[in-house]
């Protein structure tokens, strides 16, 4: 095969543009943040319970049920999980310090070896790594209905004072939702689709909606690459809300197609 | 070491992937394809994995009697039947029709006829929406009866307006919302892919 360079063509060179953007965005929001100091977070409730759920748990004896939602990690789902896994690491390695009961569950087998991994990891970092026990994370089938099934009965039977659950959800987030209520366990949910949001609302104590789910970096495990990356999207949401803005006076009052 | 280099290989496959969405050259549509089909054959082996997760759970169940350990038998037994079904071919059993028939006719009926339970759960989901007593679930159930009235051609006989009404809500409002989320979200998300893809989050390791 004859490969050169004259055969090179550049494709979605807005979509390029965009991400260039935000990666200069992001370098300086870093080097902002790095000079003077934490950016301010305004509160989000859910990562407040999210937070204060674990030693709760320590106290009373319950497990907390902790899942990365029904994506995969190859599949058009992978930033939701990607951004559920960041959320779960920190309280992972919090109850893992503090002694608290959790389990987690996952219909994909690639986000149980991550979630082995990082529970594994926390117990080593906690000093006591020989509390991990296998059935901490399970693999509950490999597709949304089986696992919410799992999850249903994993509600019922076992002793759970909290639920949190974030990443990407189907329809089937409802059932695991809704049992969840009926026990009167605590459900913190993080979603960022506006399919599932409603039943997410309807169902959970507290919601970490949209965008919030990914900042969960930021707020749970307080790194400074994810206090800067909130910096930028701020700056490019409100450049996109200005060129929308500019766009809708342009076509309306000037008539610019 | 073995950190720096599994990040290392995350970052450089990634980024491939990422330069062939934006840069078309055979070269890098090689690359593309076989890094898709690597990630498959380990998406392939990790489900082994996972079945072997499964059946250990269920099994310390069992052995232990511990709550639900009958349902943990049902679901041992199912799912080893399943995988001798799937060996049928190689069992030498007549045909190759098996596999199918168990996904057709067990599988899919029970997965649809759990997912019928939605019907039910949307019901006291919306119950327990309608109690929160705040201004919150006041504008929810003023919305909701204005979408289900205006949705009914008894709401058209009782008032023309109220047609009018839900199409403005579910063409302003609703949608000026949803769009606010998926504007935030994606955002969020390509923050999220870009610190991945550079290597300065590591989700999937940390």
């Amino acid at each position: 095969m004859n490969l050169t360079l004259e055969q090179l063509e550049f494709a979605q060179p807005e979509a390029l543009l965009l991400l260039l953007g935000l990666g200069l965005l992001l370098a300086l929001a870093w080097r902002r943040d790095r000079g003077k100091g934490p950016t301010y977070l305004r509160p989000i409730p859910g990562f407040e319970a999210a937070r204060k759920a674990i030693p709760a748990s320590a106290e009373t004896g319950k497990a907390v049920h902790l899942s990365a939602g029904t994506g995969s990690l190859v599949a058009f789902t992978t930033l939701p999980t990607l951004a559920g896994l960041e959320l779960l690491a920190p309280l992972i390695q919090h109850a893992a310090t503090l002694g608290s009961a959790f389990l987690t569950t996952t219909p994909s087998p690639l986000v149980m070896l991550v979630l082995e991994s990082k529970v594994r990891r926390a117990f080593r970092a906690a000093g006591h790594p020989e509390e991990f026990a296998p059935a901490q994370v399970r693999f509950i089938g490999d597709a949304p209905t089986a696992y919410a099934a799992g999850v249903m009965g994993t509600l019922t039977r076992e002793n759970v004072a909290s639920n949190v659950m974030a990443g990407a959800f189907g329809d089937e987030y409802l059932l695991m939702g809704e049992t969840a209520a009926g026990k009167g366990i605590e459900g913190i949910v993080g979603n960022a689709d506006p399919s599932v949001l409603p039943f997410a609302l309807a169902s959970a104590d507290h919601l970490i909606m949209g965008e919030e789910l990914y900042a969960a970096g930021a707020y749970l495990g307080r790194k400074p690459w994810h206090r800067a990356s909130l910096q930028a999207q701020d700056w490019l949401r409100l450049g996109l809300v200005g060129a929308i803005l500019l766009a809708v006076l342009l076509k309306t009052t000037l008539g610019v197609p | 070491m073995v950190k720096k280099l599994a990040v290392a290989i995350a970052v450089t496959s990634g980024l491939l992937v990422l330069a062939g969405f934006f840069f078309r050259h055979p070269l890098l549509a090689i690359c593309q394809g076989a890094l898709a089909n690597w990630a498959t054959i380990l998406a392939a082996f990790a489900l082994l994995l996972g079945l072997a997760n499964l059946l250990s759970f269920h099994a310390t169940n069992v052995r232990g009697r511990r709550m639900g350990w009958g349902y943990s038998l049902l679901a041992l037994i199912a799912a080893l039947a399943v995988l001798v079904v799937g060996f049928a071919p190689e069992l030498g059993w007549p045909g190759d029709w098996h596999l199918d028939w168990v996904f057709v006719y067990i599988y899919e009926p029970l997965s649809m006829t759990f997912l019928a339970l939605l019907a039910f759960f949307v019901v006291s989901a919306a119950y327990r929406a309608l109690r929160l007593r705040t201004w919150e679930s006041a504008a929810l159930v003023l919305s909701a009866v204005v979408v289900i009235v205006g949705q009914l051609p008894l709401g058209y006989q009782l008032w023309p307006g109220l047609v009018e009404a839900k199409d403005w809500l579910l063409a302003v409002p609703v949608t000026a919302g949803m769009r606010g989320i998926l504007l935030g979200a994606a955002l969020g998300a390509m923050a999220l892919g870009l610190r991945v893809l550079l290597g300065l989050d590591r989700p999937y390791l940390d």
